[in-house]
């Protein structure tokens, strides 16, 4: 199994994961209630018949199966006392358009600039959302795309903490022969919960549907080349950078400021924090 | 802080980007339709099987033959649309639904029943078609 290499967010954001393990949702409930129902059902049938060796083994079996989605639903109501609010930066402070959510994740993945001149220099940024009470680890596959000089998908896996917001902000150049036109970069995203699925944090108003994979189509329309013929060279480098934390009391915008105040110049570098 | 010449300038990328992300969800819609199209085309075959195979007495109305050729080549004509959606959403999700909507009232013409017999599949079958049309308009509007 390839060794799992993943992006922290600068700066890093030290909030603990809280809450039960497991979600203890309807599912737990029917669970608990289903397997109620068996261990006092199937216990006392078989008892009736004279097979009472089995008729313990079932109740029993069925009993721990029903305490243990109990113990998951009490949890749940114990977690729910003491979630905080997430900052719901994607959805609120951006009022970003956000359809649902992959696993608790809420992203969105866009050019800035998205209209450019074949040989010019643009940016993908990758905006994460954690709306769980624990870590999730959130992989992008991307590409590939001939225009932005990606010959086969790449992949990045970016670490979040519990309630964290962040940018991965990647700097890409176009190449100078590319064909003018609507362009769209595929996009791919999973999630994985590493310590357990956590509780859902409260996101203001909103009601996002969970899936397990979501699929993006970054669009940028390509104009005609810049007079130009070298392909631009940019110095910037791949940053990922944390918006807010469910530590702090207000989400941290400057450092995106910061990263996208200046429009991107110069080529593209290797870096640590490069796709592998 | 964040400026509002920024804030607005990635509101209106994200917009486009979220926007091409439901047009992805509506050219599927036409492939789910396509794909219980088929799947509704199991029941005049069954009694296709029945009349010919098992010798029961032909029904009135149309030929069970005839509403399963119509329905399996609808769900052909949805997985070309489907094909075509990679280029042109809005025209494809609107052949799609002029499409359904000729081939269910023709059928519904010749026999009145068969509009009813799976209604609730055929309703689902056009909202997911609406569905697919509207996230087509609403690339090509202005944002």
């Amino acid at each position: 199994m390839k060794p799992l290499n993943f992006l922290t967010a600068e700066p890093a954001d030290p909030t603990p994961d809280v809450g039960p393990r497991f979600r203890g949702g309807p599912f737990a409930l029917f669970v608990a209630i289903f397997c109620a129902f068996s261990a006092a059902g199937g216990g006392l049938v078989l008892w009736r018949e004279g097979l009472h060796l089995w008729a313990g083994l079932a109740a029993l079996l069925s009993s721990a199966a029903a305490l243990w989605a109990l113990w998951d639903l009490i949890g749940r109501f114990r977690g729910h006392a003491a979630a905080q609010r997430s900052h719901a930066v994607l959805t609120d402070v951006f009022g970003f358009d956000i359809i649902c959510t992959c696993r608790d994740v809420a992203a969105t993945v866009f050019f800035d600039p998205d209209s450019l001149a074949a040989g010019s220099a643009t940016r993908v940024l990758f905006f994460v959302e954690n709306y769980a009470s624990r870590q999730r680890i959130v992989h992008f596959r991307f590409g590939p795309h001939a225009a932005l000089g990606l010959d086969e998908a790449q992949t990045c896996s970016l670490l979040l903490a519990a309630g964290q917001a962040a940018v991965y902000v990647l700097p890409r150049a176009v190449a100078p022969v590319a064909v003018p036109g609507e362009h769209d970069l595929p996009v791919t995203l999973r999630v994985e919960s590493p310590t357990g699925a956590g509780l859902r944090l409260p996101v203001g108003r909103h009601h996002l549907h969970d899936l397990r994979t979501v699929h993006f189509a970054a669009p940028f329309t390509l104009g005609n080349a810049s007079t130009s013929p070298a392909p631009a060279a940019v110095s910037e480098k791949p940053r990922y950078v944390s918006l807010a934390s469910l530590g702090e009391p207000a989400p941290r915008l400057e450092l995106l400021a910061s990263v996208l105040g200046t429009a991107p110049t110069a080529g593209i570098t290797t870096h640590s924090a490069e796709p592998s | 802080m964040i400026t509002p010449e920024l804030l607005h300038r990635l509101r209106l990328a994200q917009r486009r980007s979220a926007q091409e992300q439901q047009l992805l969800s509506g050219r599927d819609w036409i492939l789910v339709a396509g794909l219980v199209q088929l799947l509704s085309g199991l029941h005049p075959l069954f009694v296709l099987i029945n009349q010919r195979v098992l010798g029961s007495a032909p029904r009135p109305g149309v030929p069970p033959g005839v509403e399963l050729a119509a329905e399996v080549a609808l769900a052909a004509a949805f997985v070309l649309l489907w094909s075509w959606a990679r280029y042109a959403p809005f025209r494809a999700a609107m052949t799609a639904v002029v499409a359904f909507l000729l081939v269910h009232g023709a059928l519904g013409l010749l026999e009145p029943r068969t509009l009813l017999a799976g209604a609730v599949v055929k309703s689902l079958i056009l909202v997911g078609l609406v569905h697919a049309a509207r996230t087509g308009y609403l690339r090509h509007r202005p944002l």
